[in-house]
């Protein structure tokens, strides 16, 4: 590794432990727990505060160890040359490897969680049954399927194409591989998430815990799409390296449309608000009264959990 | 949405049934909307499974409801025939419409639109 990748890793390493760190500082929790709440546009009833905050965290923290612990990993094999690379692509794969450690420390993270409801209060649930197809926007998530067949196919490609280049054809097909995994990850992970049980005792729980469970859906889909993205970008760069004349020509536009696909899919993404989608399929109907503290409900004793 | 009140004076297996009735009535449920797994829903209400699958049957026997294998349960077409197909073809342009990604107020400005143009 390169001093440049060197620094990288370290100043990457440095946020991740700080981040880490005011994980646990609760003020920091309650600031996410708000945000999200003025985002989405969700009264955030005091008595939820502490059990909202204290999930969100468990889910950074999760990210945070996973993508330390997969980061340091890599860094690790990189060091001791256990893996060999072209020094200016090393800190591709190490971004790589910090997303799908992300991945799965925030999948490791929403399923060992629990929450519990006393036994003597009302309890709610939605009266139909829920899909992944109202958590996550079908921009992400068949986006996400179509980004992982596109790096599959470019690996194919650079494999027909450069058979013999273990320089172009290991970082494709380790970030195609990386890609398809980590799609995998989601779809079961995704899955069991909103399969699991929702004890709650108000819509206003109920209505938190169906944003959390969009929210970690949607970190988990992060992976399979950055991965898919990096491996596409890198394949194809190497497809035109590898040609010459029309067909690099054909390469490099190639690229410029994969780039400019990327940029439309987020701006679209972003104006589309996949944040508050499930509010939109969950919730249509929802009023800010619904999830609005009550009187009686402050003076309640806050014992319960999201 | 279910309310389960352990407190109440009526059985939890009556108020579950009570308020599927009233949803699949109020159009709340509507026709080939499906239901949670029985266990789910007892482990989301805090009952026991035999409860809720008490009540699935029941509301099954009364009509309100359907199962369909293990593709799980579905809330029956209410009414007369007629009634039943346009709650049918109103489930399956619900259904289309998810699946092109329509917003809601869209769906709804259209068939407005169509049932204006039809009278």
């Amino acid at each position: 590794m390169d001093g440049a990748t060197w620094f990288i890793s370290i100043f990457v390493g440095v946020i991740a432990v700080i981040g880490l760190g005011v994980s646990f500082v609760p003020v920091y929790g309650r600031w996410r727990a708000y945000q999200q709440s003025s985002y989405l546009r969700l009264d955030l009833p005091s008595r939820l505060e502490r059990a909202v905050a204290s999930r969100l965290m468990a889910r950074e923290r999760g990210g945070i160890i996973g993508a330390l612990v997969v980061g340091g990993a890599t860094v690790l094999a990189f060091s001791t040359g256990a893996i060999d690379s072209d020094p200016s692509t090393t800190v591709l794969f190490l971004i790589g490897a910090v997303f799908s450690g992300l991945g799965v420390g925030t999948a490791v993270a929403a399923l060992t969680g629990k929450k519990q409801v006393p036994s003597d209060r009302p309890r709610v649930a939605r009266s139909g049954a829920a899909s992944i197809a109202d958590y996550i926007a079908p921009i992400e998530r068949v986006g996400a399927r179509v980004v992982v067949a596109i790096v599959v196919a470019v690996a194919v490609g650079v494999a027909i194409a450069a058979p013999g280049s273990a320089r172009m054809l290991v970082p494709t097909t380790l970030f195609a591989v990386a890609a398809v995994l980590s799609l995998a990850l989601f779809e079961v992970a995704s899955r069991r998430i909103v399969e699991a049980s929702q004890p709650a005792g108000s819509t206003a729980e109920l209505v938190w815990d169906d944003a959390i469970r969009s929210s970690v859906i949607r970190d988990l889909v992060t992976a399979p799409l950055a991965l898919a993205v990096y491996g596409t970008v890198f394949g194809v760069a190497a497809l035109a390296e590898q040609s010459i004349g029309a067909a690099a020509v054909a390469g490099y536009v190639g690229m410029g449309l994969v780039l400019a696909g990327l940029a439309v899919t987020l701006l679209a993404s972003l104006v589309s608000r996949p944040r508050r989608y499930f509010l939109t399929r969950l919730w249509p109907n929802l009023r800010w009264s619904d999830t609005a503290e009550s009187t009686a409900e402050a003076a309640a004793p806050a014992a319960d959990a999201v | 949405m279910l309310t389960i009140d352990p407190k109440s004076p009526v059985p939890p297996f009556e108020q579950l049934r009570l308020q599927f009735i009233e949803q699949v009535r109020g159009g709340e449920l509507a026709a080939g909307a499906k239901l949670p797994t029985v266990r789910r829903l007892a482990d989301d209400l805090g009952l026991a499974p035999n409860t809720v699958a008490r009540c699935y049957r029941e509301l099954e026997r009364d009509g309100f409801i359907e199962t369909r294998g293990r593709n799980g349960s579905f809330v029956s077409a209410q009414g007369d025939p007629a009634e039943q197909q346009a709650q049918a073809a109103a489930r399956a342009y619900a259904d289309r419409i998810g699946q092109l990604g329509v917003s809601r107020a869209d769906a709804l400005r259209w068939v407005t639109a169509a049932l204006g143009a039809g009278s």
